[in-house]
């Protein structure tokens, strides 16, 4: 088996040796080895592939070969660490000896085996599509070839690599034209995105991304026809035998020809994925530091909805992709009706491990609520990082009673409480709720909800109701941050959610608080005494906190500071509103809504980005936005 | 408040909703920062670094003033061929550069940000990117990028020629030396001198051409003995020159001003002290640098700033391309050099060529700065590091950006940087990371 990492790759020449082609996608769990590597910053699926082929885990890079091409930069340095790191295996580790293999490092004899992958060969790709890069890439996939028989001491078998190509044309299935579908686009995206999409999504998902697509060879030379004995012409070919410069020209040319990835300098093709009339809607996959895909992402033709996701490919945050497909796919009517109403049995145990029966005051199934109880009350519970909401209203959709416990390390016992404190201020018990919807990062945790809906549905419900005229809701929560943008009648139309750092959320204000020694009351007091505007320039919480320690060391005000902190939280959430199109008015919730600090900055920041004054609204109450927005749906949906 | 933080904050605060201004008002920044830059009392700029400084804010300058013989270009475009036909470049790390070194890049970078351009993205195309979309920069007659050497040319110049309605020229590198490859790099060469010719309106003069040829022939021989006589000599200069080079040694190349300041780079080491003959007490310690430098970052200036303890020898930014023109082909000889510089290909050939610069340079110790957004040169640095152990010289891999100040903690960066100098001064074994 050879591996590969690029749809460009002249995988057909593998049969022509009697491989089989394996596409590279490994999720790796950490990057230890490829840190110690590879300088730290670069992209997650760069480093999965180098982790896996040096580690020599087997599973998804168990190959003998593996083939580069320089599909960009990171890629082209794994191929560089792996065939050094070859060489040093092989003895030839002074300098001069790395000087001259230099020269020929893509080009020549791959070298002896390092770790897992046996040889790592380099193709080198162009950007451009013209005859002459045409010949030019047909010369490499002809060295190549060369490079390959010399390394398997097998003769290339050309019938075998015509009748992959044929093959190839045959694997791509019949047209399905008419049928609707959402396509993954982006970068290349792990197998358990590409399931996770599928499994919550009502229509088909096709896998369009950078290392996918369909493989078509037209005007495929008779594999019968062709002498396996015959002799190039010394062209591109170089008299290599058994392939002609026509032969590795026509391919060259098939395969550049494939729907452009956005490293190729003419990128235009790739209007026809998303002008099919079939596309319903877009699930846009870029990874951290895989710059090419967020250019396109921002040019995505309107009225096709679409959700980016950007990962750094491992499988950490597989939790919160999926629950921001649900709200896509929930906002989009696109949801799969079982993915909506959870059953009982999934409720599954909280994250301390106990299971549903533990719960049983609480447990109020979708089949017997109805018959046992007065349906007087609705309740939302709102399972946060930091801290866990919940809300009772009555068939008024009026607040009944409401209340906020730290969430803590048993997410459920929150729920739990929460709801408790809610039902004791209203002076009500389980008995009379009609229904219960959980929602925030723990709401699957939260077995006595008959329904789990995204928190970015229920911020948007919750927002409009508390703030009808608002259009769009920026929500600062202690994990994440969020802008949602609202139709007219409350419906998110386009949510965007910042979790990947603390840069932008309450945890940057507790990091900065604890530098300062200041609780958060304080902090939120300060911020509104400033004297001087100081600049708190770094984007990471990390640096931010020794940039305060060094202002402090300055001898500014803790107020100054306070207010750079608040300046800084405010632009990072302003400039992700402005990716957004975000328009006023503005309704803020969530817990750092309550601090007044943060919310002049974030006033003064969005002023500074659309020119208009005012239009920042907070509500009473901002951070039982998210549990007020699942009671009204429990309301609705009971 | 000093006058450089004014015109940050003055550019940053208008440039959104007064383009037409901040235009203005940064030509006429940059004009009268020319009129400062004459040496004054006490300086210790060399002659040649003051004609450095010049020409390279001359070269700013001038697109904004004409863009109509501009071309938007990345480092490696080929600049004999620009002047040649009368045209401006205007390189988008350098243009970013002097966006950074007047406190307004941020604004750009904000406004590129808020636009989709992603923040790991490369920060000084980012910048420039913010200020092509912000209308800061003028339509310019021309867009020219190459593959080489990093990804971020394909996307920055496609952006960039998208919103200014216009096509960019490409030119793709393939990575190794060999007839055909140089043989596919010149005939798109030819292209782009057809390109040129078509939208000037006149024929590449061949007179002017050769012109440029042999200035950068010359201009190349100058470096070569710059380079010997450092290996001997204390040579006193600053972290923002090593950046200027880059400029003349680049997008410069090939003209009258470029020659005359690797000229006077000459003379003026010619008139440096021979080695432990400087100011300080023994031998200074020499240190390369791989990559851009951040040139705002003060415990580097105070490190290596006409410093008496350390010497900053060269960027391997200005030694990547040190090779002439051959005048009877030259548009093959121009493909060669960019095949062939030390930053296309694999990261070992940059780091047999690093390695080989430290030792003609006698270095103690070699810096290697991962700027943030770059995977090319980034994703090979411990490579780098490697070789340069291997061959003896000490070395440290520091993170940061060198246009962007919020990437960059000062706080760190010093700590990292001072333990780095005190192992040289220790003479201590061992690399630092």
């Amino acid at each position: 088996m050879v591996g590969y990492v690029c749809k460009y790759t002249p995988i057909e020449v593998f049969a022509g040796f009697g491989e089989a082609p394996s596409f590279l996608l490994p999720e790796e769990a950490s990057y230890d080895c490829a840190d110690s590597l590879m300088w730290p910053a670069v992209c997650g699926y760069a480093k999965s592939v180098l982790q896996c082929l040096h580690e020599g885990d087997g599973g998804a890079c168990a190959c003998g070969a593996a083939v580069f091409t320089d599909c960009c930069d990171a890629m082209k340095r794994v191929y560089d660490i792996l065939s050094r790191g070859a060489v040093q295996a092989g003895g030839a580790t002074d300098i001069g000896a790395s000087a001259e293999h230099a020269g020929s490092a893509y080009a020549g004899a791959p070298p002896e085996s390092a770790g897992a992958v046996a040889a790592p060969f380099m193709v080198w790709l162009p950007r451009v599509i013209t005859d002459a890069s045409i010949r030019e890439y047909a010369r490499g996939v002809g060295s190549f070839i060369e490079r390959y028989e010399a390394y398997c001491g097998r003769r290339f078998d050309v019938p075998a690599f015509l009748r992959a190509c044929a093959r190839a044309n045959a694997g791509n299935g019949p047209a399905r034209d008419g049928e609707g579908y959402v396509a993954l686009m982006g970068a290349r995206a792990p197998a358990s995105l590409m399931n996770a999409a599928q499994g919550l999504c009502a229509l088909p998902v096709r896998n369009l991304t950078c290392g996918s697509g369909e493989r078509k060879f037209s005007g495929i030379p008779d594999a019968d026809r062709v002498n396996n004995a015959g002799v190039g012409n010394g062209g591109v070919s170089a008299g290599r035998a058994g392939l002609t410069d026509e032969l590795l020209i026509w391919y060259a040319g098939e395969l550049l020809a494939q729907t452009p990835c956005m490293r190729m300098n003419d990128s235009g093709a790739r209007s026809a994925l998303t002008g099919d009339p079939s596309l319903k809607a877009v699930v846009y996959h870029t990874i951290q530091f895989c710059d090419f895909y967020g250019f396109e992402y921002a040019r995505l033709p309107q009225g096709v909805p679409a959700l980016k996701l950007e990962t750094d490919y491992t499988p950490a945050s597989s939790g919160q992709l999926a629950t921001r497909l649900q709200a896509f796919f929930e906002s989009n009517g696109m949801l799969l009706a079982d993915a909506r109403a959870r059953a009982p049995e999934s409720a599954g145990p909280s994250h301390t491990g106990r299971g549903p029966a533990d719960y049983g005051a609480f447990r109020i199934t979708g089949n017997d609520r109805r018959d046992d109880m007065p349906n007087r009350y609705y309740a939302g519970v709102d399972s946060g990082s930091t801290s866990t909401n919940a809300v009772v209203i009555d068939a008024d959709a009026e607040i009944v009673a409401s209340s906020t416990v730290p969430t803590g390390a048993d997410s459920a016992a929150a729920a739990r409480m929460a709801l408790s404190e809610a039902l004791a201020e209203a002076h009500s018990t389980e008995g009379e709720l009609a229904a219960i919807v959980a929602t925030g990062y723990g709401r699957v945790s939260v077995p006595f909800a008959a329904q789990d809906v995204t928190e970015i549905t229920c911020h948007a419900k919750g927002a409009h109701r508390l703030a009808p005229g608002a259009r769009t809701v920026i929500d600062i929560g202690g994990q994440d941050s969020k802008v949602i943008r609202l139709s007219p009648d409350g419906s998110v139309t386009e949510f965007s959610m910042n979790d990947k750092c603390a840069a932008g959320t309450g945890r940057f204000l507790e990091l900065m608080a604890a530098t300062l020694g200041m609780d958060m009351d304080e902090m939120a007091r300060a911020g509104l005494r400033p004297g001087e505007t100081v600049d708190i320039s770094s984007m990471c919480a990390v640096f931010a906190e020794s940039e305060v320690i060094s202002l402090i060391a300055r001898g500014k005000s803790i107020e100054d500071i306070v207010w750079g902190v608040d300046l800084a939280i405010a632009g990072r959430v302003a400039s992700m509103a402005t990716r957004l199109g975000a328009e006023a008015p503005y309704v803020m919730t969530g817990g750092v809504a309550n601090n007044a600090g943060v919310v002049k900055a974030l006033g003064e920041k969005l002023r500074e980005r659309s020119g208009r004054h005012g239009g920042l609204t907070v509500p009473g109450s901002p951070q039982i936005c998210g549990a007020l927005g699942a009671a009204l749906i429990a309301r609705d949906t009971a | 408040m000093n006058v450089v933080d004014f015109f940050g904050q003055t550019v940053n605060r208008n440039f959104r909703r007064h383009p037409r201004f901040t235009r203005g008002f940064v030509r006429l920044g940059y004009a009268a920062q020319q009129r400062m830059l004459r040496g004054k009392r006490g300086d210790r700029r060399l002659p040649s670094q003051i004609l450095l400084e010049q020409l390279s804010m001359r070269a700013m300058r001038a697109p904004l003033s004409d863009p109509s013989r501009t071309a938007i270009v990345n480092m490696f475009a080929p600049a004999e061929l620009l002047h040649a036909m009368g045209l401006h470049p205007l390189c988008a790390e350098g243009f970013s550069s002097y966006l950074s070194g007047g406190r307004c890049e941020r604004g750009f970078l904000d406004y590129a940000s808020e636009r989709g351009v992603p923040e790991t993205f490369c920060s000084y195309h980012r910048a420039l990117i913010g200020a092509v979309l912000a209308d800061l920069v003028p339509k310019p007659r021309f867009i020219i990028s190459s593959s080489s050497v990093c990804d971020a040319n394909t996307s920055t110049f496609r952006t960039v020629a998208a919103h200014y309605g216009m096509d960019a020229f490409y030119i793709d590198v393939p990575h190794e030396e060999s007839g055909d490859a140089v043989a596919y790099v010149r005939g798109q060469l030819e292209d782009l001198v057809r390109l040129l010719e078509d939208g000037m309106g006149k024929r590449m003069d061949e007179e002017a051409l050769g012109r440029a040829v042999r200035n950068t022939n010359a201009s190349v021989r100058y470096q070569l003995k710059f380079i010997e006589e450092l290996s001997r000599r204390d040579f006193y200069t600053y972290i923002a020159a090593e950046m200027h080079r880059i400029i003349a040694g680049h997008n410069l190349l090939g003209t009258d001003e470029a020659l005359a300041f690797f000229r006077a780079q000459y003379e003026d080491i010619l008139g440096s002290p021979p080695l432990g003959g400087g100011a300080g007490a023994g031998r200074r310690k020499r240190v390369i640098w791989c990559h851009v430098l951040p040139y705002y970052v003060a415990p580097l200036k105070e490190a290596f700033n006409f410093s008496d303890r350390y010497q900053l020898l060269m960027s391997d930014l200005n030694y990547d391309q040190l090779i002439g023109l051959d005048a009877g082909d030259v548009l093959g000889s121009m493909a060669r050099r960019l095949i062939t510089n030390h930053f296309n290909g694999s990261a070992e050939r940059r780091a047999a060529s690093v390695t080989d610069m430290a030792r003609k340079l006698g270095a103690d110790g070699a810096v290697i700065f991962c700027h943030w957004g770059c995977k090319h040169s980034n994703g090979g640095a411990f490579m780098l590091r490697d070789a340069l152990k291997d061959a003896g010289v000490h070395t440290l891999v520091l993170d940061g950006d060198a246009c962007d100040r919020r990437n960059t903690n000062e706080g760190q960066f010093a700590t990292r940087l001072q333990a780095f100098l005190e192992i040289l001064d220790g003479r201590q074994g061992g690399a630092a990371w």
